[in-house]
C-alpha cells in the first residue's frame, strides 16, 4: 500500500525515547544544581563600544527615550541608530577611539553589534510601551542605569518577580491599583 | 417521522462509498506510526552509545549560561519604522484574478500577514484562503534569485543586451514576436505592452486563459458589443442560478460574491436570496445551494436552451429549436424556469462552462429576465483586452518555424496548456525565448532567457477591477532577490529606461488623475490618498448601456448542431478552493488546506459517484486510469455524493514538476486531458474511459468521520420553519442552566465570546488559512495528515444529508470552544491549560509536558499536539512568522487562543486612548478574513456588543450542551431558503 510522503524531519525511534527519558532526568538534576532558575541576575557583559550610561544618562541627563526611542510606542525599547550618536559626536570627542568606532559603523553601513543584557525567554511576550505608558519607571526593572558605567542586570527577571508587581502594582507605581495589570497566563505567554 | 429533523450521513453510508469499499475509519487499528528506521523497540548498542553521548553533551551544556544575544540597531533608521510596530500598506492581492483590496501587515520591514482592506468597495475587508496564503509565496525558497540565460545566472545588463539585440534582429526579419500574457492585465501593464508593440511592430499579443472568465467577456462582445465581464450585484438578487459556476469558491471574484451572497441571505430580513445550482460535481457553491441538481457537463447547453425557450414562449427564438432537450428531467428544469420567471428583474444566471455557446445562451436568459437592467451592469464591468492571435496561432507559427521570438509574460503554458509538452519542444527551436515567471518552473526552464518578475508584494501595479474602480498595488517589502518588475523589463527592452514605479506614477498622473471622482486639485495629494486607500474611484462614464444584439444568438448556435446526447463517461476538470489553477502549488498552506467537500489535502483524485464506482469495481483509494483522447492519467479514486453517475471530476493545478518541493509529486497533472477548441480552453471532455489500475493510495483527509452520532451538533431549519419558531435540534430547552459541581467564574471585566452563523458560513476556509498565518501554525505534510496529526486550530466540519444525487451539506467551523467548565483544564497534571479571568481557556506552552490528557478529554477534539518540531527548512521561510506569537516546539499541546495577542493589543490601544475597550476593538484573524461575516467576536459582558445581542437570538445554540461544558463559542442555526431533506426524512437514530 502506497503511503503518502512525510514532511516531518525528525522521526523518533522507540529506542531514542529511552535515551531521551534518561537525558531529561539528568538535565533536570544538572540544571537545578548549577544555576538559579536560569536567571542572569548580575550579568554585565562587555560591549563593543565602551559606552557609559553613568555619563550620558546620569551626568549629562539625556532622557532615556532619546536613545531608546520605541519604549513608549513599541514592544521593543530600541537602541538608537548610530547616526543619532553622531548628531552630537560629529562635534564632541570626535577623535576618541570609541567614537571613531561609531563613525566607522555609519561609514561602512555595518551596524554595531551591542550585547543584549536583559533577555527574556522566547515564550515570554513583553511589551515596553504598555509598562512605560502605565507609569512604570525604567529603573523599576532595569535598576539605577544612570549610575552604571557598564549596564548590569539588577533584577532576576523571573516570572515570580514580574507577578510580584502585577499582583501589587501600587508598590511600584503610585495609584497602580487602578491599572489592574493582568495576571492571566496569556498576558505574557501568547 | 419527526418534522424539522434531518438524517445526516453515517459512517459506512452507502452514499459515501462504493460496494466493497470501506470508509476510512476514524480510529484505524493498523495505522503505521513507524519511523521508517525499522520499528524495533530494542535498545541497541549504537543507540545506547548515542544516548550516552547526548547525555554527556547535555550535562556540559546545562551548566553554561544561555547564549549571548545581540542587538543590531539601524545605522540610519527610516523615519516611519519603529522596530516592533507593524505598518500597514494598502495594496492589491496577487493570489488570483479577482484582485481584492488588501492591507499588507509588515513588521520590521517584512510582510507577515495579509488582511482585507475594509475600505475597498468590492472585497470590503475580506480575503479568501488563497489571498491569505499568498504571503507565504513571497518567502518561497523555490523562487528565482535573479535572471539567468540558458540556466546560468547572469546580470540584468547581460539579459537586456541579449534580448534587445535579438528583438532588433527579429524586427528586420519580418517574422512575428509573440507576447503571451494572462487575460487579466492591468492598465499600466497594458500600456507597457502597447509601448513594446509600438517599438517592435512585429509583436503579436496572445492571451493565455484557462479560466472561463475571459469567455464570458467574449460572449458579451457578441451579444452586447462590449468585451466585458459585467459587474454582478448579487446583493440585490432574489434568485441566483449557478450552472457549472463555483462563484463562491473559485469563479470570477469569490470574495466579492460571498460578501454580497451572505448579505442577501440574512434570514433577519424575512426573505432570502434563493440559490439554485446545477453542476456535475458538488462544489463549494453547490454545497450552499438551496436547490441543487447534478447534471452532465454536456447537458449545460441543452439546459440553458430549454430555460431560454421556456422564458421566451411568447416570441420563440428560431435558433433554439435545433437544440435537443436536456437530460435533466422537465420537472427540475421547470422549477428553475418558474423561479426565474417569478423573480424577473431580480434574478440572474451565472454560468462557468467553458463552452462559448453556453455563455451566449446565459446572456440570452439574463437578457430575457431583465438582469441587465438590474443585477448585471456591463458599463460598470471589467474590460478584457482582445488578443492579436490565439494559442493555436502560436502553435501553428512555431510549427512552421515562422517565429522570431516568444515572450512568456507571467504565464505557464508548458504546464497549463493541454499541449504543453509539445510547446516545450517547439520553444527550443526559436532564437529568442523569454519568460518572466517567478521561479524556474515548467515554462521558465524551457526558455533561454529567464527574467524573473517580482512577487506581487514586492512590485508596483494597478488593476482596473471595474470600469469605475482602479486599484493600486504598492510594495510591502523591498525585493528580496535580484528580480525586476515584468513591466520594467518590457519597457527596458523597448528602449525606455524607466522604473516600474515611475512609469506607473506618470501614467496615473496623465490618465487616472483627470478621471478620478472627488479628487484633490493637484496630483501629489491625490497620489498620496491613492496610496493610503489602495484604490481610486473614477467618475462614472455617461455612455449608454450597450444594446442587446439578438442576431448573436443565432450566430452562436449555428455551430451547435442538434447532437444526440453523448454516451459514456464525461470528464469535468474543476479547481479546488485552495490550489485553484496551480499557480501557487508550492504553497504548503494551500496544499494542506482541506478541500471543503472532500476534506482531502495534498493532492487530487478522480471523484466518482458511488454508483459508477461500484459498476467499475473501484473503491476509495484504488488507483484508476482516466483516458481522454489518447492521454492517460493515473490517480486515486474518491467516492463522493453529489456527482453525476456519468461524470468523473478531477482537480486541475496538481502534478507540478518544477514549482518547488512542496508541489512535487503531489497529485497528477490533468491539463493534458483538457483540450482546446477554436482557441478556447475546454474543461469538459466527452468520451473518456476510466479503468481500475494497479495499486492503492490512501488519501490524507482531515475529516474521516461523517456522522454526528445522533447529536445536534449542527442545527438546521428553513426560512418558513424559522417564521414558525422552528430552530432545529430536538432539545427544546437548550440553553437552560444545568447544575454544576464547579463554582461559576466571576468575569468581572471582559468575557470573550464568539458567535458563528451557520447560515452565513459557506465553508470557504479563508478562516483556516488566516488562523494559520496569524498564529504560526506549521504544516505537517501528507503522511502526518493521514495520521490525523494536522495542526489547524480552526477546522471546518462538513456533514451530508439527503440523497446521494442531491445531497445537502452543512459546513461548521470548529475551534476551541473556550468552555467555562473546560474538561481539558481539570485533567492537566501540570496546570498548563487554565482559565483566564476573561473566559479564555489558556494554553501555556512552557508548562506543557505533553501528556495529551487534555486532547483526550476535549469533546470537540480541537487540541493539536506537536508530534515533531516542524522546522522551516529554509531560513527565508521563517520570515513569515508572527513575532507576537510563540513558536511551539515538539511535545507541546496547542489550540485556538481566540487570538489572545490581538485581544491584548486591542485592550492596550483602548487603554492608551484612556477609554474602555469597545466592540470591534478586537478582531481575531478568522473574523477579520471571513468574507461571509459569519464570525462575530467580542466582549459578551458589554450589553451593546454584537456577541451579547446575538446570544439572545432565537437561533443561538451551543454544541454538546448536554455535557454542560458551557462553551464561549455558540452557533446560529443554519437557515435554508428551501430544503428537500428537512422534514421529509426520519430522524437519525440515537445511540450511545
Amino acid at each position: 500500500m502506497k503511503r503518502p510522503a512525510s514532511r516531518a524531519k525528525n522521526g523518533l525511534a522507540p529506542r531514542h525515547i529511552w535515551a531521551l527519558g534518561g537525558l531529561t532526568v539528568l538535565s533536570v538534576v544538572v540544571a537545578a544544581s548549577c544555576d538559579s532558575q536560569g536567571s542572569r541576575q548580575g550579568y554585565e557583559p562587555a560591549q563593543p563600544i565602551a559606552y557609559s550610561h553613568a555619563l550620558h544618562a546620569g551626568e549629562r541627563q539625556i532622557d532615556c527615550q532619546y536613545c531608546h526611542f520605541g519604549a513608549e510606542t513599541s514592544r521593543h525599547a530600541g537602541v538608537l541608530p548610530a547616526s543619532v550618536c553622531m548628531n552630537c559626536h560629529n562635534q564632541v570627542l570626535k577623535d576618541s577611539p570609541e567614537v571613531k568606532k561609531i563613525a566607522q559603523a555609519v561609514d561602512s553601513g555595518k551596524p554595531i553589534e551591542w550585547v543584549k543584557v536583559h533577555r527574556l525567554a522566547d515564550f515570554v511576550y513583553f511589551n515596553h510601551s504598555r509598562h512605560v505608558t502605565a507609569g512604570v519607571t525604567c529603573q523599576t526593572c532595569h535598576g539605577p542605569v544612570e549610575t552604571m558605567v557598564r549596564v548590569r542586570q539588577v533584577e532576576t527577571m523571573s516570572m515570580g518577580w514580574c507577578l510580584n508587581c502585577h499582583r501589587n502594582p501600587s508598590a511600584q507605581v503610585p495609584g497602580g491599583d487602578a491599572l489592574s495589570p493582568p495576571s492571566d497566563c496569556a498576558a505574557c505567554h501568547q | 417521522m419527526e418534522s424539522g429533523r434531518k438524517t445526516y450521513y453515517r459512517e459506512s453510508d452507502p452514499r459515501l462509498r462504493s460496494e466493497g469499499g470501506d470508509h476510512q475509519p476514524e480510529f484505524p487499528s493498523e495505522l503505521s506510526l513507524g519511523d521508517g528506521e525499522g520499528d524495533s523497540a530494542q535498545f541497541s548498542r549504537r543507540g545506547f552509545l548515542a544516548a550516552l553521548g547526548l547525555s554527556t553533551a547535555a550535562f556540559t551544556a546545562a551548566c553554561s549560561r544561555s547564549p549571548t544575544g545581540h542587538v543590531l540597531p539601524f545605522n540610519d533608521k527610516p523615519e516611519e519604522l519603529t522596530p516592533g510596530v507593524a505598518l500597514y500598506y494598502a495594496s492589491v492581492c496577487g493570489g488570483c484574478n479577482a484582485r481584492c483590496g488588501l492591507l499588507v501587515k509588515a513588521r520590521d520591514g517584512r510582510p507577515i500577514k495579509l488582511e482585507g482592506n475594509d475600505r475597498h468597495p468590492l472585497s470590503k475587508g475580506a480575503l479568501c484562503a488563497v489571498g491569505q496564503a499568498s504571503v507565504l509565496s513571497l518567502y518561497d525558497a523555490a523562487r528565482s534569485r535573479g535572471p539567468s540565460i540558458a540556466g546560468k545566472p547572469v546580470g540584468w545588463k547581460e539579459v537586456d543586451s541579449q534580448v534587445r539585440a535579438a528583438l532588433e534582429k527579429a524586427k528586420t526579419s519580418a517574422k512575428p514576436v509573440f507576447v503571451v500574457h494572462p487575460p487579466d492585465i492591468g492598465p499600466t501593464e497594458s500600456a507597457a505592452l502597447a509601448r513594446f508593440a509600438e517599438v517592435y511592430t512585429n509583436t503579436k499579443r496572445v492571451v493565455f486563459d484557462t479560466s472561463a472568465v475571459g469567455l464570458w467577456a467574449q460572449a458579451h462582445e457578441s451579444t452586447h458589443g462590449s468585451r466585458t465581464v459585467p459587474l454582478v450585484k448579487l446583493d440585490i438578487a432574489k434568485v441566483v442560478v449557478g450552472i457549472e459556476a463555483d462563484f463562491l469558491g473559485t469563479w470570477l471574484s469569490p470574495v466579492e460574491f460571498t460578501k454580497a451572497y451572505s448579505k442577501a441571505r440574512d434570514p433577519k430580513q424575512g426573505n432570502m436570496l434563493v440559490h439554485y445550482q446545477v453542476e456535475p460535481k458538488l462544489t463549494l457553491t453547490g454545497s450552499n445551494a438551496d436547490v441543487r441538481f447534478t447534471a452532465k457537463p454536456s447537458d449545460t447547453v441543452p439546459l440553458l436552451a430549454a430555460i431560454a425557450r421556456a422564458l421566451s414562449e411568447s416570441e420563440p427564438i428560431a435558433a433554439l429549436k435545433g437544440i435537443r432537450a436536456p437530460e435533466l428531467p422537465p420537472a427540475k428544469v421547470g422549477k428553475i424556469v418558474g423561479a426565474l420567471r417569478e423573480a424577473k428583474g431580480h434574478a440572474v444566471v451565472l454560468c462557468g462552462s467553458s463552452d462559448p455557446t453556453a455563455q451566449v445562451l446565459t446572456n440570452l436568459i439574463n437578457q430575457s429576465i431583465g438582469a441587465y437592467t438590474s443585477i448585471l451592469s456591463i458599463q460598470s464591468g471589467t474590460g478584457y483586452p482582445a488578443a492579436d492571435a490565439t494559442m493555436e496561432d502560436l502553435y501553428a507559427a512555431l510549427g512552421k518555424g515562422d517565429t522570431a521570438g516568444v515572450v512568456l509574460w507571467n504565464v505557464n503554458p508548458v504546464y497549463a496548456h493541454p499541449r504543453g509538452a509539445e510547446l516545450k519542444g517547439l520553444l527550443a527551436k526559436v532564437d529568442l525565448t523569454v519568460c518572466t515567471n517567478d521561479r524556474p518552473d515548467e515554462t521558465a526552464s524551457a526558455v533561454k532567457v529567464h527574467a524573473p518578475d517580482h512577487n506581487a508584494l514586492e512590485g508596483w501595479a494597478d488593476t482596473q477591477v471595474k470600469a469605475e474602480l482602479v486599484s493600486l498595488r504598492q510594495p510591502g517589502v523591498q525585493p528580496l532577490f535580484e528580480t525586476r518588475g515584468a513591466v520594467e523589463s518590457l519597457l527596458v527592452w523597448a528602449g525606455d529606461t524607466v522604473t516600474e514605479e515611475d512609469f506607473l506614477r506618470r501614467r496615473w498622473e496623465s490618465q487616472v488623475f483627470p478621471k478620478a471622482k472627488n479628487s484633490p486639485p493637484t496630483f501629489v495629494p491625490f497620489w498620496d490618498r491613492a496610496l493610503q486607500d489602495g484604490f481610486v474611484e473614477l467618475a462614472p462614464s455617461d455612455s449608454a448601456a450597450p444594446e442587446w444584439r439578438p442576431e448573436s444568438v443565432e450566430k452562436a448556435l449555428t455551430a451547435h448542431a442538434a447532437n444526440p446526447p453523448p454516451q459514456g463517461l464525461e470528464l469535468w476538470l474543476y479547481e479546488k478552493t485552495g490550489i485553484r489553477d496551480g499557480r501557487l502549488a508550492n504553497n504548503a498552506w494551500l496544499q494542506e488546506l482541506p478541500d471543503p467537500i472532500s476534506k482531502v489535502t495534498w493532492g487530487n483524485y478522480a471523484v466518482l459517484s458511488a454508483a459508477k464506482a461500484t459498476e467499475l469495481g473501484i473503491v476509495e483509494g484504488d488507483m484508476c486510469t482516466v483516458t481522454a483522447h489518447g492521454q492517460s492519467v493515473t490517480l486515486p479514486a474518491l467516492v463522493e455524493p453529489g456527482v453525476h453517475p456519468s461524470v468523473v471530476a478531477v482537480a486541475l493545478g496538481y502534478g507540478r514538476t518544477a514549482a518547488g518541493k512542496n508541489a512535487e509529486g503531489k497529485g497528477a497533472d490533468v491539463y493534458p486531458l483538457a483540450r482546446t477548441k477554436e482557441g478556447v480552453f475546454r474543461r469538459e471532455v466527452e468520451g473518456i474511459t476510466v479503468a481500475k489500475a494497479a495499486g492503492r493510495k490512501d488519501l490524507a483527509k482531515s475529516q474521516t468521520h461523517p456522522s454526528q452520532e445522533g447529536r445536534d451538533i449542527v442545527r438546521e431549519t428553513t426560512l418558513a420553519g424559522l417564521a414558525k419558531g422552528e430552530v432545529g435540534g430536538h432539545d427544546a430547552g437548550h440553553g437552560k442552566r444545568h447544575l454544576s459541581m464547579w463554582p461559576d467564574h466571576a468575569y468581572t471585566g471582559s468575557k470573550w465570546e464568539m458567535r458563528i452563523d451557520l447560515t452565513a458560513c459557506t465553508g470557504c476556509s479563508a478562516c483556516v488559512v488566516a488562523c494559520q498565518a496569524e498564529n504560526n501554525i506549521p504544516t505537517v505534510g501528507e503522511l502526518e495528515v493521514f495520521r490525523r496529526r494536522e495542526m489547524h486550530w480552526m477546522r471546518i466540519d462538513r456533514y451530508f444529508a439527503g440523497s446521494a444525487d442531491e445531497p445537502e451539506v452543512v459546513h461548521q467551523p470548529m475551534l476551541c470552544q473556550h468552555c467555562d467548565n473546560a474538561p481539558c483544564e481539570t485533567v492537566c497534571p501540570v496546570l498548563a491549560t487554565v482559565h483566564s479571568s476573561e473566559g479564555l481557556n489558556q494554553q501555556v506552552y512552557n508548562r506543557c509536558v505533553g501528556t495529551r490528557y487534555c486532547a483526550n478529554n476535549c469533546p470537540p477534539k480541537v487540541r493539536r499536539f506537536n508530534w515533531f518540531d516542524y522546522p522551516h527548512e529554509d531560513p527565508l521561510e521563517r520570515m513569515v512568522l508572527n513575532p507576537d506569537v510563540a513558536v511551539r516546539s515538539r511535545g507541546v499541546m496547542e489550540k485556538c487562543s481566540f487570538c489572545v495577542q490581538r485581544i491584548q493589543e486591542g485592550k492596550a490601544t483602548a487603554k492608551a486612548q484612556g477609554r474602555p475597550a469597545k466592540d470591534g476593538d478586537v478582531t481575531p484573524a478568522c473574523e477579520q478574513s471571513c468574507p461571509a461575516g459569519a464570525i462575530v467576536f467580542g466582549n459578551a459582558n458589554d450589553p451593546e456588543s454584537r456577541t451579547a445581542k446575538l446570544r439572545e437570538d432565537v437561533r443561538n445554540y451551543r454544541v454538546l450542551e448536554e455535557l454542560n461544558v458551557s462553551p464561549a463559542v455558540s452557533y446560529l442555526t443554519k437557515v435554508r431558503a428551501e430544503s428537500t431533506a428537512l422534514g421529509h426524512a426520519p430522524a437519525e437514530k440515537k445511540h450511545g
